[in-house]
């Protein structure tokens, strides 16, 4: 999990003296892309023009088309993100509480995080049908590894002397885990909630490519199947522009929830 | 039906290896894996020291690494499947973007966090720029630079065998598509137990030269 060293001190800080060299760079390497498409010849097949994204999206948003699916891909998310963090805090809570257990579980775990989980799918899909339950548990499977192990080292990582403290002034077990573990845990613990999301988002729309009947993963294989590629760039970017915000909006709320740590 | 007993999976995991199916498909896996790691290898490197290289030029392009850090890869599977067609190439293409990310950031950070104190003395010891960056930059650097290796390695595994499931054409993916497909539970927990074991095997040994490094 990453250090950041540097923390500023508001959600909406001011941009940096790069900003317009970036947004320059952004819109030199747009210009070539459309240039190149434009040119016309073989790209074209398989890359449509910037232009022709920015007007599918309009299409598909204005027409309405897009927006069931956005919806099942977004409850399947939800749902799955929740049970995720359920399970995730709470083991992790009691895994991270006890040095022992912390001890024996962290590596079997860590191994677990590296294993491709959609090679699990099939089992899911065996058990839960091709129904929205596979793709919500394929979500939170995806999601739950992160989650955990922020848990888990956050709760390593508090000072015991901390606790100690609170007992001796009579603190209850509730006020002790809200006052003292989750001011120490938030750090690693929202790294892992903002890990935990960007994969609940990949794993419920992957498990829709693969067997579905509607959701965002299931459009772009329709459009696959079809081999109508710029409705798939034109999925595939709206995916990407949706996991880009909600990553930046959760490092934002992250940098805000630990604007008190060095 | 759907849940095997550890001891059936077992004895069909050496069936596979006995009728040699393990060792056709595992060659196709292997030879991904060795391409796409060698790729991802001197891609990563060559970027990350080249973006090491450009100073504040550097950290402009480094957060467009990490936006792209942040955007799923596998999503783009069906563009690689239908523009470069189905088979080894995709598969190559989507890992070696996964693995490739984490090796350049961590070789930029780790080249830039390296104490200017190091650099002094070496300098005042009249070392030129080739002695520099072998002797200090880089043995300096090495924990982290590993580090973002080990990554690079985790997210290329994951590339490979995720792709060769979602594009079934040859590989230990394909053995759990399809035994998916012909609902033959048995190939299937075979599959899902190689790509378990390739992929916990491959960690360990990594995490074992990473301890070797941090003690050297």
């Amino acid at each position: 999990l990453k250090k950041r060293s540097k923390r500023p001190d508001v959600i909406f800080r001011k941009p940096d003296r790069f900003i317009w060299l970036r947004l320059g760079i952004v819109a030199v390497s747009l210009f070539i892309w459309q240039y190149l498409v434009w040119r016309g010849g073989k790209i074209t097949l398989v890359l449509p023009s910037p232009l022709e994204i920015i007007k599918g999206i309009w299409v598909q948003i204005s027409s309405g088309t897009i927006l069931p699916h956005v919806g099942v891909t977004f409850y399947e998310v939800l749902i799955g993100y929740i049970l995720a963090i359920g399970f995730g805090v709470g083991f992790g809570l009691i895994l991270g509480g006890f040095r022992y257990l912390t001890d024996v579980f962290e590596p079997i775990l860590l191994a677990a995080y590296t294993i491709p989980k959609i090679i699990l799918y099939p089992i899911i899909l065996m058990i839960f049908g091709i129904g929205i339950n596979s793709k919500i548990s394929l979500a939170a499977i995806h999601g739950i590894f992160p989650i955990l192990l922020g848990t888990i080292v956050g709760s390593k990582g508090v000072n015991r002397t901390f606790i100690r403290v609170a007992q001796s002034m009579n603190a209850r077990s509730f006020q002790i885990y809200w006052k003292v573990y989750l001011p120490c845990i938030v750090l690693p613990l929202f790294v892992g909630l903002r890990i935990g999301l960007s994969l609940a988002i990949i794993g419920a729309i992957i498990g829709e490519f693969f067997e579905a009947k509607i959701g965002l993963g299931y459009l772009i294989s329709y459009y696959q199947s079809r081999a109508s590629i710029s409705q798939m760039y034109v999925v595939i970017t709206l995916i990407i522009i949706i996991v880009l915000s909600v990553n930046e909006v959760m490092r934002r709320v992250e940098l805000w929830l630990t604007r008190w740590k060095v | 039906l759907v849940i095997n007993a550890p001891s059936k999976i077992f004895w069909g995991c050496f069936e596979k290896i006995i009728s040699g199916e393990f060792f056709s498909r595992a060659r196709i896996t292997g030879l991904e894996i060795l391409i796409s790691f060698a790729i991802t290898l001197v891609l990563g490197t060559s970027l990350g020291i080249l973006l090491w290289e450009l100073k504040d030029m550097g950290k402009v392009l480094e957060s467009f690494v990490m936006i792209f850090y942040s955007v799923p890869t596998i999503l783009f599977y069906p563009l690689f499947a239908v523009s470069l067609g189905i088979g080894i190439a995709p598969v190559i293409c989507v890992a070696v973007i996964m693995g490739v990310l984490p090796i350049i950031l961590n070789i930029r950070a780790g080249l830039t966090d390296v104490q200017p104190v190091f650099l002094n003395v070496a300098r005042s010891m009249n070392a030129n720029r080739r002695q520099i960056f072998f002797k200090v930059l880089l043995p300096a650097a090495t924990p982290i630079i590993f580090s973002g290796i080990k990554m690079g390695f985790v997210f290329m595994l994951v590339g490979v065998l995720s792709m060769e499931f979602l594009i079934p054409f040859d590989g230990l993916g394909y053995l759990v598509y399809w035994g998916y497909f012909i609902f033959d539970t048995v190939t299937l927990y075979a599959g899902i137990t190689y790509i378990i074991l390739i992929s916990v095997g491959a960690l360990y040994i990594l995490t074992l030269i990473e301890k070797k490094i941090k003690k050297a």
